[in-house]
């Protein structure tokens, strides 16, 4: 369903309006302009993606970022608004930090809970395991079974010798 | 432990755990929830992962699940396996979101059998974990949500960095991945015409509010959805504490204005409202979920303010999601089209309400 107002993004927000009359009528708006009428206090990530993009452009070139593990380029990003894998927060930091400062409320630095282990070791496997599984599936998608069957293997490889997350430090 | 075929007999007759409509607040807070945002380290995000990376996630995701002491004997159901009843089924029961139920590519949910637990396998995320509670339990929610991550983290690898925390397909989640959310009924200040005041004080506390409405989903009804926004900056604590701090304060304005509409002056146009509801119910021979809810949510006012007598709010919560289309067709065990459903949803509150005087 798409959005009665602009008639472009997709309806997220549905509800009922009811006049004096008890005249019944359906509205259905996207998130966008839910915000821009005050019908929702989310902040639409897209919205602000947008009303920052200008601003973002400006700072060197930050559109032709692009993430080695996942090829995403922050200008992908804005369009669609969502990451293409856990290397993206280090390779767009310079543009994401301001951007999420304004998200959520000031807040850049994480202040809650990790997984137990993280500290244990650097992330280097689960990057390599990131850029192979993109290599196999560019191989599959230009039909080059052999490459990808090989990269298979590799993958395979890498996660029999470490299946499970290093034990946490002296637990 | 193996997983079982679900069982929609089970699925169908009653609400979960989060609807009993018993606790801490329960003529306004029908529920709350807590979700943790996961993903495996090493592997894309969604947007950017085949099908069979994601079924590569699920193959890893699943045995993990199995034999949990957090979350013992969890149902699976793979979504792309389910029909469509089923996958509506389960959202309207809030084990699922619209995103993974209208989703593509391999994705499923496991979900304990009293339906306080929920994991939706990519959904945004690899993972979103879910602990559900009827009433005002947030604490509770979040103490079954972090046990069911900290199990889960000696099986799985998460992605996740000392700076920017637990990392989310989209950042609006990045940091502690927690959504805390409570769902309210707010009849009267919707009456009143003072939801939007609360939208504005909740914003500039950095509450998000929504209201609930559409095909499928729990229907108007002045069902309303307050939850955190900030997940980043903050510990799960402070996340947990701001929205409880903000609380009282709404539950005290929609009590106010039950209290209004309950004053003399006013009283009789509350009962007139409240019997005329409730003989519609009643009587009715075809009801759309919209005016079902409509009605419901009005006979929700009259049985807190004491206007009604004779239905119990347990079974008034039941009944929010027992007439959702899904479930309409679920009790009749057929498919129905719109006009079918509509007459077999009266039936169905004929036969709920015959006791009520
Ligand atoms: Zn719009
Ligand atoms: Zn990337």
């Amino acid at each position: 369903m798409v959005c009665q107002n602009c008639g472009q993004n997709p309806a997220t927000l549905h509800y009922t309006e009811i006049d004096d009359d008890q005249e019944r009528t359906e509205v259905h708006v996207c998130e966008e302009c839910a915000v821009a009428q005050g019908l929702s206090t989310e902040v639409s990530l897209p919205a602000m993606l947008s009303s920052l993009g200008q601003a973002v452009q400006a700072a060197a070139g930050a559109d032709d970022l692009t993430c080695p593990s996942c090829g995403l380029t922050f200008k992908e990003f804005r369009r669609k608004g969502r990451l293409g894998c856990p290397k993206d927060y280090d390779a767009f930091a310079a543009v994401l930090k301001p951007l999420l400062q304004k998200m959520h409320g000031g807040g850049s630095e994480h202040r809650g809970r990790l997984p137990r282990g993280l500290a244990a070791g650097p992330h280097s496997t689960a990057d390599r395991l990131l850029l192979l599984r993109r290599m196999q599936r560019e191989a599959v998608d230009a039909e080059r079974y052999e490459e990808a069957a090989r990269l298979r293997d590799e993958i395979q490889g890498i996660e029999g010798a470490s299946d499970r997350p290093a034990p946490p430090a002296g637990a | 432990m193996p997983f079982e075929p679900p069982a929609f007999e089970r699925l169908d007759r009653h609400g979960g755990e989060w609807l009993r409509g018993v606790g801490p607040e329960a003529d306004i807070v029908i529920s709350s929830r807590v979700r943790l945002a996961r993903n495996l380290g090493g592997f894309p995000f969604l947007t950017r992962a085949s099908d069979e990376q994601r079924r590569e996630v699920i193959a890893r995701v699943r045995p993990a699940l199995a034999g949990l002491a957090s979350a013992p004997g969890l149902l699976w159901v793979e979504l792309t396996q389910a029909d469509e009843i089923t996958g509506a089924l389960l959202m309207e029961r809030h084990l699922i979101s619209r995103e993974l139920q209208g989703g593509k590519g391999p994705r499923g949910v496991a979900f304990g059998a009293n339906e306080a637990i929920s994991v939706m396998v990519n959904e945004e995320d690899h993972l979103r974990l879910q602990a559900m509670r009827s009433a005002l339990a947030l604490d509770e929610a979040w103490h079954a949500a972090l046990a069911l991550d900290q199990e889960l983290e000696g099986h799985l690898e998460f992605a996740a960095d000392p700076h920017w925390g637990y990392l989310t397909a989209c950042p609006t989640n990045v940091g502690t991945g927690l959504r805390a959310s409570v769902m309210l009924h707010l009849p009267a200040l919707v009456q009143m015409k003072q939801v939007e005041q609360l939208f504005q004080s909740a914003s500039r506390t950095g509450l998000a509010v929504r209201g609930f409405f559409g095909e499928g989903t729990m229907a108007s009804g002045d069902l309303y959805q307050v939850s955190n926004q900030v997940t980043l900056g903050k510990s799960e604590e402070e996340i947990l504490a701001s929205l409880k701090g903000m609380l009282p304060n709404m539950l005290a304005y929609e009590r106010r204005c039950r209290e209004e509409l309950a004053r003399p002056k006013r009283r009789l146009r509350l009962e007139d409202r409240c019997y005329r509801a409730l003989a519609t119910l009643k009587a009715a021979r075809i009801l759309t979920t919209e005016e079902a809810m409509q009605l419901l949510s009005i006979v929700r006012l009259g049985t807190v303010t004491g206007v009604l007598s004779g239905l119990s709010l347990p079974r008034l919560n039941e009944l929010l999601v027992l007439l959702q289309p899904a479930h309409v067709q679920a009790l009749r065990r057929r498919a129905l089209s719109g006009e079918e459903r509509d007459v077999q949803r009266a039936q169905l509150v004929r036969e709920a309400l015959a006791e009520v005087p």
